[in-house]
């Protein structure tokens, strides 16, 4: 042990230089900054892996349709009390950023006729996926509803939140990614 | 990974219960640390859990203040004001939480007469106890997870067999509680375990952080966690050479 104040201020010293180096030597990679290139993957930092579904109108959709956009993926089911929660929230998110953010509902396991009336009874008027073989959740990794996927306008996932979220972290979050 | 118990139709967040049940443990360990220093440990339960509720009020506040005009376009009001109390995390501004639970504690402190630095001492374990338990939530929620790795002990997370820093983290905050429980009973002066604290806790962070595949960034690519972590060291050795005696003092004339 250092004994004297002059032993400590060298130690210190010392410490302050070599944890600088330190520092300096991890610091992150700029390939791993930039993950553009990545194969895609329902991870933080890896561009939004791609599907087709159709939407309860019939229409194909898919991650590819929101390019040059921020985009929030919401996986749902209509059994799933937090999931119901959040529906007035994405809805108002939907309106407020209209043309500048998308937000893709996909829906989970359930059939055509339980879903439809729900969405008209919510007045949901974003598109609403149906995802009948769970195939797409299964592909991003769905644990837990209802799940999300922030996405950027680059396609890159930056958050994923599982279980319900408050109404101003959805608004705030397409708002700072559509860059208000 | 188990971000959500699901119970029937109630849906719970296993990272916020660990961080619960972290809070409690660290309490209740810190109110025994103050009673080995002389303190009430009924203050100790209070300053903690104040500081506590106050910060995390404050962070909350400040973000909704800051934000104001995204809760203005939530109708009706009644589901503004709940979205603004709502108990998910992620929209607080921490800065603030943590810096108005620091002067809640020293108000505190001041109010009841208490030796500020015995207190760090008591606080310090307590502490090291919150940090493991932070960091098992992060395990449970799959946030500050490790870059990829192929080790036998590597879990897989987010779609690749990873370092498990999280226990890392937490094995290393177990270790801490450990040394600074056992190290309680020596003849300490004041304020010294809890610059050990610093000290230990700091040169985690600076070891472990460089594992990590998420770190908060500062100047474009130094992890912000690991310059806040130097800082501390930095502090809590410039104390001991300001307790330590001169040369002239040591040395016989």
């Amino acid at each position: 042990m250092p004994k004297t104040r002059f032993d400590w201020i060298i130690i210190t010293a010392l410490a302050a230089i070599l944890g600088s180096l330190w520092i300096g030597m991890t610091r992150v990679q700029a390939s791993a900054i930039n993950p553009t290139g990545r194969p895609p993957s329902p991870e933080l930092g890896f561009p939004t892996p791609d599907f087709t579904l159709q939407t309860l109108d019939g229409k194909a959709i898919r991650p590819g349709d929101f390019a040059g956009k921020p985009l929030l993926i919401n996986f749902w089911a209509t059994w799933c009390g937090p999931c119901r929660a959040e529906i007035p929230a994405l809805e108002l998110a939907s309106q407020q950023y209209r043309d500048r953010a998308g937000i893709l509902g996909i829906n989970v396991q359930e059939p055509p006729a339980l879903v439809a009336p729900f969405v008209t009874e919510f007045e949901m008027t974003y598109p609403v996926a149906l995802d009948a073989q769970a195939e797409i959740a299964h592909a991003y990794r769905v644990r837990a509803f209802p799940t999300s996927f922030f996405v950027n306008a680059q396609g890159i996932i930056v958050q994923i939140e599982a279980g319900a979220i408050s109404d101003a972290l959805i608004l705030k979050r397409l708002g700072d990614l559509a860059g208000e | 990974m188990l971000p959500v118990l699901q119970i029937g139709p109630v849906a719970v967040r296993a990272p916020e219960l660990a961080l619960l049940a972290g809070l409690w443990l660290g309490l209740e360990i810190a109110s025994r640390a103050g009673k080995r220093h002389g303190l009430d440990p009924d203050r100790i339960y209070s300053i903690g859990f104040w500081s506590t509720l106050g910060g995390a009020v404050a962070a909350r506040a400040a973000f909704v203040w800051m934000n104001l005009s995204i809760y203005q376009q939530i109708q009706p009001v009644s589901r503004a004001l709940l979205s603004a109390i709502s108990l998910s995390p992620g929209t607080e501004i921490e800065w603030i939480g943590l810096l108005v639970a620091l002067l809640i504690a020293a108000a505190l402190t001041r109010r009841w007469k208490l030796p500020a630095l015995r207190l760090a001492d008591a606080f310090s374990p307590g502490l090291a106890a919150m940090a493991a338990a932070v960091s098992f939530a992060n395990l449970l929620s799959g946030e500050a997870y490790g870059i990829e790795t192929s080790l036998p002990w590597g879990i897989s997370l987010w779609g690749a067999q990873r370092h498990p820093i999280q226990i890392y983290f937490a094995l290393a905050f177990i270790g801490i509680l450990v040394v600074l429980w056992r190290w309680q009973d020596r003849p300490n002066p004041a304020g010294m375990l809890c610059q050990w604290f610093l000290i230990f806790s700091g040169m985690t962070i600076l070891l472990i952080e460089p594992l990590r595949a998420d770190s908060p960034l500062v100047l474009n690519d130094i992890r912000a966690p690991q310059v806040i972590a130097l800082v501390l060291v930095l502090a809590a050795m410039g104390g001991f050479a300001l307790r330590a005696p001169s040369r002239a003092e040591v040395s016989p004339p």
